[in-house]
């Protein structure tokens, strides 16, 4: 960039001599148009190539910005996925951050940085030719721009006032007319329609006439470098003017000439043009500067298992048994949820988890799943530490199954298929029978080949639940976590899933750990165990 | 185009705004370009006057002229942001309102199932959008263009040659690129504007899916899956890119060429003897500043195609003709509800969630219909309030079909509690208030003592007229949903819809509520949906909700 920006300022310089001297030829020494037509396709070559280059500039600042951006987003989800579903928080937030957020980059890496290159060096080069032309000329400019780096303070806080309070106010606005939006529907439902049209026109009058305010002053400090910049032009033409007519007789300016001159006067504009732009475009640089800023912070959150051992792989037993040694947890910055455990539950044994909400078995079901890890103590599988479990190693230990049942556009069957790549379709046309997903799978017209989401079938909650039940039994797991599989199922619908756990559970040799609400109706458990303000109890 | 006219074509006081502002911005270019020219034309005077090829020379009215427009311009550069920021302003108060007025003029239904996707979000980036319109597109094609037109008068009054070639190549040219440009940018705008949702729903679907995908190791196999879509959506932006680059290159081709052609007549002209030579020389610096005014309007005119495309987005938010079917009946003889065989299936799925249901409820009774969570009685009572229509069967309120009501009194009869009600960043009363503008304060307090939240009133800070929602006091799902039961109550419905009005709220409190809201029912039709029978002391009929049919209990 500043290679292209230095080629610029020559571009620039060139031009500017090659039209000084073709009015000298011309006007001074009378020269034939025929004898300066060389000269003449000469500025227009050079006139062609500064166009060219404006575009090159361009494209090559898109390429760069792109580049940024996708690196940015790879390391987001990659740190999204390491960080764990436990420990993000809300999905609308994270999706602002990977669309807009680094967007926002785009401004700044296409727009900003290239105008700040070249307000770095074209005026710098602009200053060389012109303190070698005349070095009163020269004062004249660096003086008008009291040292380019104090003039980019001087745009630096104005502009970025400026931008960071029209960027203020209009996020309020947005903010505040998202949520009327939003609101819609209940304004219909209230008939209040006029109403909130009238306040949709009195909240934006209100803030235009709050922000005309500031701007009226925040706009001056732009003011005083466009003043600047016509200023210095005005006077070095009064200056160079003077100086031809020989009325100046200090310094270099008897010797002005026409070609020196006007060389002068068109450089003066060029001198300028790149800082005015930089101003101009300063907001970019405060809303990249915002964006990065929460881009940041989401590539700092830590991961969920940071003691994971690359090489730690156990080969994945039929069934495997749990231990728990003195295992605590917190959420951050919030009070211990589970207080220095202590458990043993035997390979193949089938525990259910009950305990109010709230009382940390969904908490529980995170630590062995490894979606999160103990503050203090360790969690044993067949006597070897999960913390150390590679993470393809821990996953081939544990099934594990939430309460909300997400599913990918795509057909059942393939839905189902995520969950072992390798699954043949007998044994994924088995799995789905076991879980009852063949029952309602069996009334559409492909059957498991029937798609899902936007253009397909829509699901019930019991529907998708027993779907994704059967990809997360696809392959068989020495450990089975079930977090709540029935919180948010209507009676019918939950006994069919029960139904299906049966089918599944009763006949695997696995280890099975299952939150619910209700032990009751799981008769395939072997034991019951209670969580009861940060501890654990046998009921049965 | 005509959907962009539509959104932003502007009002009477806006429209002022804009021209002051606009006539700024001209008169920066055109003190711009003087500012320069003269410079050019008093510099070549001097330089022959100095060595005598010029006899006299005024240079008192010159440098006058010089320090007039550098005065002049930064003046009127104030001028023209601060004019134009009120003229943007003035405009995205009318852009607001017209999109708004389009949105709520769709179907409930309609607008619940935008608000769970991306559309409204959307919406509302796309309006942001438009507020660029003017200041960004406008302000400068017209500053530049009428700059553009007063020099070739000016041109074609002292140098008619130059004036033509000048207009030829300047004016003819660069609006070819222009208008070609935005032609051509069509194509990676709509690549873009399509690309950029797929890449949010991907990663939405990822982000919502990660902890199966980790649990079967699949999240990196779909990560790669989401990058896909970041591919194409820097596929496109990059398209656009070359588009506008392209644009640019033309522009200051066309710019350039154009200076270089007065600079080349300017020569002849003068070695012909039409022309002084400091003339010719203040002509082509003239010619070369506009170049720098056409130079941004690149970019400025490769951002109208998103323009266009966000105002194409919100003119056909409604799809076709949104609320053809109101009935324009606005009486009923009385508010006894009668639905008959219902049958509702939402689209898509495989089961009908409500397989057959018979229900009568005569003015003033008040109705139970108990049920699991999760069964289907929301989608009853939606059907019930006329949100949603049935996909077989009729209801009728006072013996008329609910499609022959006018909506508007409808809905200013029948309500409706939702069960995720929404409540607005706004003031406590603004948000009481939603229903019953007259409602005073004495009134609003009173309802908030029926559902039990006078000592949460009691805690806010400035009672009443505290801020609730994001920027206020965070509000519990249970405290959310007493609130909107108040705002309910005071509005003045004949007939109440209330979906789970007690779920999230501690049994004591419930029964409290119960007692304090018999008298202010009585008298009104009730139908409470609710997997819990205590939300009413009495109810003249109690059904369950089984199976998506209701038996009497």
């Amino acid at each position: 960039m500043a290679a292209l920006s230095t080629v610029d300022a020559g571009i620039v310089i060139a031009q500017a001599w090659l039209i000084a001297l073709l009015a000298s030829g011309m006007f001074i020494e009378q020269q034939p148009l025929p004898a300066l037509m060389p000269l003449m396709w000469f500025l227009l070559l050079v006139l062609v190539l500064r166009a060219l280059s404006g575009g090159l500039r361009q494209l090559l600042a898109g390429r760069a910005s792109a580049h940024v951006r996708r690196k940015t987003r790879v390391r987001l989800l990659e740190r999204f996925e390491q960080a764990g579903p436990a420990v993000l928080p809300p999905g609308g937030e994270l999706i602002a951050a990977f669309d807009e957020q680094v967007e926002a980059f785009d401004a700044f890496y296409s727009r900003f940085f290239p105008q700040k290159v070249s307000a770095t060096v074209v005026p710098l080069v602009i200053l060389v030719f012109a303190f070698a032309t005349d070095w009163l000329a020269g004062l004249l400019l660096l003086l008008t721009a009291p040292l380019i780096p104090l003039f980019m303070i001087l745009i630096g806080i104005g502009a970025e006032k400026l931008a960071r309070e029209q960027f203020r106010s209009l996020a309020r606005l947005g903010g505040w007319f998202l949520d009327q939006v939003q609101g819609a529907a209940t304004i219909r439902l209230f008939r209040a329609e006029s109403g909130a049209r009238r306040q949709v026109e009195r909240r934006t009058h209100a803030l235009r006439r709050e922000t005309m305010r500031v701007l009226r002053l925040a706009f001056l400090s732009s003011a005083v470098l466009e003043f600047f910049s016509a200023v210095a032009i005005a006077s070095l033409a009064i200056y160079i003017g003077l100086g031809l007519l020989g009325y100046l007789t200090f310094g270099p300016a008897p010797d002005l000439t026409l070609k020196s001159g006007l060389f002068l006067l068109l450089l003066a504009p060029e001198f300028f043009q790149p800082l005015r732009a930089l101003s101009q475009g300063w907001h970019d640089r405060a809303d990249a500067g915002a964006a990065a800023g929460e881009v940041r912070e989401l590539l700092a959150l830590p991961p969920a298992r940071p003691r994971a051992e690359e090489a730690f792989a156990p080969a994945a037993p039929r069934r495997c048994r749990v231990e728990l040694r003195g295992v605590s947890f917190a959420h951050p910055e919030r009070e211990a949820l589970l207080h220095d455990l202590d458990l043993e539950i035997g390979a193949g044994r089938k525990i259910v988890l009950v305990g109010a909400s709230g009382s940390g078995k969904s908490s529980l079901i995170s630590l062995f799943a490894g979606f999160a890890e103990p503050s203090s103590g360790e969690i044993l599988l067949d006597g070897q530490p999960l913390a150390r479990f590679s993470d393809a190693a821990l996953r081939a230990h544990v099934a594990w199954l939430g309460q909300r049942p997400v599913l990918f556009a795509g057909t059942i069957a393939q839905n189902i298929a995520l969950g072992w790549a390798s699954a043949s379709r007998e044994q994924i046309e088995r799995i789905a029978d076991q879980a009852g997903v063949g029952e309602f799978a069996g009334r559409l017209p492909s059957g498991l080949d029937s798609p899902l989401g936007e253009n397909g079938y829509g699901l019930s909650g019991g529907q998708a639940q027993r779907v994704a039940l059967a990809r997360a039994l696809l392959r068989p797991r020495p450990l089975v976590l079930l977090d709540e599989p029935t919180a948010n199922l209507d009676g019918k619908s939950e006994m069919i899933v029960l139904q299906a756990l049966e089918n599944l559970l009763s006949e695997r040799r696995a280890t099975v750990i299952c939150a619910a609400h209700r032990a009751a109706t799981m008769a395939w458990a072997d034991r019951i165990l209670e969580i009861d303000r940060g501890r654990l109890k046998w009921r049965r | 185009m005509a959907a962009l006219i539509r959104l932003l074509w502007p009002g009477g006081a806006t429209a002022l705004w804009m021209l002051i502002s606009a006539s700024m911005a001209l008169a920066a270019v055109v003190l711009g370009v003087v500012l320069l020219a003269v410079s050019g034309w008093l510099i070549t005077a001097s330089a022959l006057a100095g060595i005598g090829m010029l006899a006299v020379l005024d240079i008192f009215a010159p440098g006058a002229i010089i320090r007039a427009a550098a005065v002049g311009r930064t003046a009127t550069r104030y001028l023209e942001r601060l004019l134009g920021h009120e003229a943007t302003f003035r405009q995205l108060t009318e852009i607001r309102i017209r999109a708004f007025s389009r949105l709520l003029a769709l179907p409930i239904e309609r607008l619940e199932s935008l608000g769970r996707g991306d559309t409204l979000t959307r919406l509302t980036r796309d309006v942001d959008v438009l507020d660029h319109l003017f200041p960004r597109l406008v302000l400068p094609s017209v500053a530049a263009l009428g700059a553009t037109l007063l020099a070739i008068v000016v041109l074609l009054a002292l140098a008619p040659s130059a004036g033509l070639a000048f207009a030829a190549s300047l004016a003819g040219g660069g609006t070819l690129v222009l208008v070609l440009g935005s032609r051509m940018a069509r194509g990676p705008g709509r690549l873009l504007a399509g690309a950029t949702p797929r890449m949010r729903s991907a990663t939405a679907e990822w982000l919502q899916g990660l902890a199966e995908l980790v649990s079967v190791e699949r999240a990196g196999h779909r990560a790669r899956g989401v990058m896909r879509r970041v591919e194409d959506q820097i596929r496109a932006q990059l398209a656009q890119r070359r588009v506008e680059a392209l644009m640019q290159t033309g522009i200051a081709l066309a710019g350039y060429l154009a200076f270089w052609l007065v600079l080349l007549t300017g020569m002849k002209l003068y070695a012909d003897g039409l022309l002084t030579a400091p003339v010719a020389a203040g002509l082509a610096l003239a010619g070369l500043s506009l170049v720098d005014a056409w130079v941004p309007l690149a970019a400025s005119w490769s951002f109208f195609e998103t323009c266009r495309q966000a105002a194409g987005r919100i003119d056909t938010l409604g799809g076709d003709n949104p609320s053809s079917e109101d009935g324009t009946i606005r009486a009923v003889p009385d508010f006894s509800l009668n639905a008959r065989d219902l049958v509702f299936r939402y689209p898509g799925a495989i089961d009908p969630v409500i397989t057959g249901i018979d229900l009568k409820i005569s003015e003033g009774e008040h109705v139970l219909v108990q049920g699991a969570s999760g069964a289907g009685k929301t989608t009853l009572g939606k059907l019930l309030a006329g949100i949603l229509t049935p996909g077989s069967g009729t209801i009728s309120l006072g013996g008329i079909d609910l499609q022959r009501l006018d909506a508007a009194y409808l809905r200013g009869n029948v309500g409706f509690l939702s069960q995720a009600p929404m409540l607005f960043n706004d003031t406590l009363a603004a948000n009481l208030r939603l229903g019953a503008s007259s409602a005073t304060n004495e009134q609003l307090l009173r309802m908030l003592e029926v559902v039990g939240l006078s000592a949460f009133v009691d805690n806010l800070p400035n009672g009443l007229e505290s801020w609730i929602g994001e920027h206020g006091r965070g509000v519990s799902g249970g405290e959310g949903r007493r609130l909107a039961l108040a705002r309910l109550l005071l509005a003045d419905f004949r007939l109440l819809i209330l979906d789970e009005p007690m779920a999230g709220v501690d049994a004591e409190t419930a029964a409290g509520i119960s007692a304090r809201l018999a008298p202010l029912l009585a008298g009104r039709g009730v139908i409470v949906l609710s997997h819990d029978p205590v939300v009413l002391p009495d109810y003249d009929c109690r059904y369950r909700f089984i199976d998506g049919r209701i038996a009497a209990d």
